[in-house]
């Protein structure tokens, strides 16, 4: 992995344990046709999918049906650390308040993930196209 | 066979042509209706994020604890339902954390050269076929 943290970059190379990646960087890589739901598909019927597969590509991979004409396919990068040998499906709250509801409790959960994201995440994380037999559009 | 979108320009086109790599990014920065269709909430959390001045003065508006709320029973539901199951609050909580920690840690590529700044360009690009292949 090449890092450049002044432009915010990461490049991936891709390791041949497919969640692995070079440096032992934990991460998965899919690639996924869109599946154009109908325009009416409610929230309910999106998490009755991903609480059967339990996949989180479900969350990414799908788009209404009056867009089924672009006919989508998708790169999706599962990161969940770039430091080495190391994984993980959680974060500290950085609140210790006391929470009247379960929705106060996610709302400033949420707020910690997405402030540990933005701190210590990249924006944008690079993958070599020669390892994955991606072509550019052009 | 051209698979991707993503917003680009010359600039970014030319940084492929020399680095041999393409970019992903997070969903959540980059154009709503496309990367999915649970965003909404995800994306109230970034804004409340990117306002404050003072993260220990962020209090959660009436209306976004009602769109967490409505969420989370949504999911909880369905849960439920598939796993024949009744969470506990702490089992929800954990389960959700989980889900919110994956929504955030994840990076798509998608890739064209329309300039999806423009509203009126974003609202052709997304009603417009587009075949690439």
């Amino acid at each position: 992995m090449e890092t450049d943290e002044k432009n915010d970059r990461f490049v991936f190379y891709q390791n041949n344990n497919a969640k692995l990646f070079d440096k032992n960087i934990v991460a998965s890589l899919h690639k996924h046709n869109i599946e154009y739901l109908d325009n009416s598909t409610a929230l309910k019927e999106l998490f009755l999918i991903y609480n059967k597969t339990r996949s989180s590509a479900t969350w990414f991979k799908y788009s209404k049906k009056y867009l089924d004409q672009q006919k989508d396919s998708r790169i999706i990068f599962h990161l969940p650390s770039y430091k080495i040998n190391s994984s993980r499906v959680a974060c500290d709250n950085l609140f210790s308040k006391c929470y009247n509801s379960l929705a106060e409790a996610l709302f400033y959960y949420s707020i910690s993930v997405a402030k540990d994201s933005l701190d210590n995440f990249p924006q944008y994380v690079f993958l070599r196209i020669s390892d994955y037999k991606i072509t550019p559009i052009g | 066979m051209k698979y991707i979108y993503k917003l680009i320009d010359d600039k970014e086109k030319a940084d492929i042509e020399k680095t041999k790599s393409i970019s992903l990014s997070r969903p959540l920065l980059e154009f709503g209706l496309p990367e999915g269709l649970i965003i909404d909430f995800f994306r109230d959390i970034y804004s409340e994020l990117k306002s404050a001045k003072n993260l220990d003065l962020i209090n959660p508006s009436k209306e976004i604890l009602d769109r967490i709320t409505e969420w989370y029973e949504t999911y909880l539901d369905t849960f439920n339902e598939v796993y024949n199951t009744q969470l506990s609050e702490y089992e929800a909580l954990t389960e959700l954390k989980i889900f919110i920690c994956i929504y955030f840690q994840t990076y798509c590529g998608y890739f064209t050269y329309e300039s999806l700044n423009d509203e009126q360009i974003l609202s052709e690009y997304l009603e417009q076929p587009r075949f690439y292949s």
